[in-house]
């Protein structure tokens, strides 16, 4: 029941979030406007709303909720609080083919970057199995080498930056996360993969569950582990690859939001997973509202603002977590 | 006999590696000294050595390459030696101030000095890095906590805490676009800007740093062993924990506000050194200072032609040496958890 009126408090959190969005910025849309634009009356503002702050705000629950449930699955499947989406290179290993597209074929059509960054997620996942001997390493030293790989991507990417300064900013605003500009041809190219994924994600919590138990209970309940983690770190990193690939690299969300939920709704994966997701969609809107709040006219991009969020929760919760255990 | 000669080959053998590295630094360093963007002939490089002389070239040499390949070098035996003494400190062959968050709080703290005050002095900025590195250790101290052997634990929240921090640096490098090119730069790790000024700035910190290093390191010893080991041999063990962690603190962040968070180096020489001398701290420590100068300076000159005639931060290659050495020191811990 508690678990039920959490789900149903985030979504209306996902919601209020979402009308305060689309009614504040740079100008701000009374509420009687906004919802006769969203109803198809024409109003004066019916073109912001529709046009710009809409998809705007759809990528952003797409999006949050994407890589609040690849957090989910990373954590249980490396079996450490500390895992997420950016911690195993993943989301750097998309930032560098998308810089690379960005500065070594500066032309090229607006589809090319974020399809760039999912082969750059699905790569270094690649390379993440290929050295982690196809997951047969312990979850803690295949979270260390996502680490390491991380970090050389992280190296690939000061390098093109240093080498084509003229691009920086574009860059550096794609690497700490944007929501600015995202129309919606970003929100309907990422919507599939995220309806599609969700749900398939929901439905793996059952092995969510066993793997979070360790090798040998795992194997106990009758799960082939080695097939289990490779399956579901191919759904984390679709999850991340989609989203990562629609709103550049966004720090915190894949991290925190499973631990909230964790505290909400205790470690079952059933309520976890959804809840968690929510929670990632309401954290990236609350993020991309503040930051256009901020200062206007001019945005703090939505992956600063959710790291300001996120990380003094973050240290908190650990704390709490590690006094708990002593 | 036989015996006798082992332990006289035994003895000879570290004077032997001590050599042949100091040896190999040089050549580094003549090398760095020669050769780059302008063309040096070898007479002008032992003139402007010398001091005689005063064509543009002699300059080049005066003013540009000599302070940053020796800042490279003091900078290079910096992190070194604070990378050996996080992982004495932590035990943890893993740790290193890059990897939990020391660097980049000594670059935020840099930053954030850069763009809300103009016009900071070298030895204000190196002292911001001191605070910024302190932040960073704290907040990797409070998300992992003191528990033995949490290796692994220790290690992903210095990362977190690396990337809360950097992409905080990020932000404000966004929010202020001016100067962004040479910040970058600076951000990445890199010891081309350095001239007489940085040299001058950081010397005094490697040399106190250093010096307090050996004379604290009888009480280092000590952390080699089990924690309640060290206790009952009358150690306290918080107290050398303490000024070791001060130590990672000055050692790295003076090198962070002069140089930019060089990646990687803090870890690898450690066992590097460690895999070639042995794990004697009397003799460790002065060679993994010596090989992380040299290799610094390797790496200088290395950068100098990846783009050539570009220059590129040395950081880079670093990362890209070390990143897969990490690689395989994690692959190694099998059977941590």
């Amino acid at each position: 029941m508690r678990r039920g009126i959490a789900l149903f408090a985030a979504f209306v959190l996902l919601l209020i979030l979402g009308l305060f969005s689309l009614r504040s910025g740079a100008v701000t849309v009374p509420f009687s406007d906004l919802w006769s634009s969203l109803l198809g009356h024409d109003t004066p503002s019916s073109y912001i709303v529709l046009q710009y702050r809409l998809p705007r705000v759809l990528t952003a629950i797409l999006a949050g909720s994407g890589l609040a449930a690849a957090g989910v699955i990373l954590q249980s499947l490396i079996r450490n609080p500390l895992a997420s989406p950016d911690v195993i290179g993943i989301t750097k290993g998309a930032g560098f083919t998308a810089a690379a597209v960005i500065f070594l074929f500066p032309g090229s059509p607006s589809y090319v970057l974020p399809l760039a960054a999912f082969g750059g997620a699905i790569a270094a996942m690649l390379l993440l199995l290929l050295l982690s001997k196809r997951m047969t390493l312990s979850p803690a030293s295949f979270a260390l080498v996502g680490v390491a790989l991380g970090a050389v991507f992280q190296a690939g990417i000061q390098y093109l930056l240093v080498k084509h300064p003229s691009n920086i900013n574009m860059t550096l605003l794609w690497m700490s996360g944007s929501l600015w500009g995202r129309g919606w041809e970003i929100a309907l190219s990422l919507l599939p993969w995220i309806v599609v994924l969700l749900p398939v994600a929901w439905l793996q919590y059952r092995r969510l569950d066993v793997l979070q138990l360790g090798d040998e209970g795992g194997t106990a309940l009758g799960i082939s582990l080695r097939p289990a983690r490779i399956g579901l770190l191919l759904l984390a990193v679709a999850l991340t690859g989609s989203s990562v690939a629609a709103v550049g690299s966004i720090g915190f969300i894949g991290l925190i939001s499973p631990h909230i939920a964790r505290l909400i709704a205790g470690g079952r994966h059933q309520w976890m997973v959804p809840l968690s997701a929510l929670i990632g969609a309401d954290l990236l809107l609350l993020g991309d509202w503040l930051g256009r709040l901020i200062i206007i006219p001019r945005e703090v991009p939505v992956g600063i603002m959710t790291a300001v969020i996120g990380a003094p929760y973050f240290i908190y919760l650990l704390r709490r977590e590690r006094k708990r255990r002593a | 006999m036989p015996n006798t000669i082992r332990t006289e080959k035994q003895k000879l053998y570290p004077f032997l590696l001590f050599l042949f590295t100091f040896i190999l630094m040089l050549v580094s360093m003549i090398s760095n000294l020669k050769w780059g963007q302008a063309h040096i002939s070898w007479r002008v490089l032992y003139e402007a050595l010398t001091y005689q002389g005063d064509s543009k070239e002699h300059l080049y040499i005066q003013t540009l390459r000599l302070p940053r390949t020796l800042t490279a070098f003091v900078v290079g035996a910096q992190l070194a030696v604070a990378g050996l003494l996080t992982q004495l400190i932590t035990r943890n062959p893993l740790a290193s101030p890059h990897i939990f968050g020391i660097n980049a709080g000594a670059s935020l703290a840099v930053v954030s000095g850069l763009v809300f005050f103009a016009g900071l002095s070298f030895i204000q900025s190196i002292f911001l890095a001191f605070i910024g590195a302190a932040l960073g250790a704290l907040l990797v101290w409070a998300l992992a906590g003191t528990e033995q052997k949490q290796y692994v634990r220790l290690a992903l929240a210095g990362i977190a805490v690396h990337f809360l921090l950097s992409s905080l640096t990020e932000g404000l490098i966004i929010l202020n676009q001016h100067a962004t090119d040479s910040m970058m730069f600076w951000l990445v790790g890199s010891v081309s800007n350095a001239a007489w000024g940085e040299f001058g700035a950081i010397w005094p910190f490697t040399v106190f740093g250093l010096l307090a290093t050996i004379c604290l390191l009888p009480s280092f010893k000590l952390l080699l062993l089990d924690d309640s080991v060290a206790a009952g041999l009358g150690s306290r063990i918080h107290i050398t924990r303490l000024m070791g962690v001060l130590l990672v603190i000055v050692l790295s962040g003076s090198a962070v506000a002069i140089c930019g968070p060089i990646a990687f180096l803090c870890l690898i020489v450690p066992h590097i050194a460690g895999s070639l001398i042995g794990r004697k701290l009397p003799l460790l420590v002065p060679y993994t200072a010596l090989l992380g100068g040299c290799l610094l300076i390797a790496a200088d000159f290395i950068s100098k032609f990846i783009a050539f005639p570009f220059e590129s931060p040395v950081g880079i290659i670093t990362a890209a040496v070390g990143g897969p050495f990490f690689i395989y020191l994690a692959r190694k811990q099998r059977r941590g958890r």
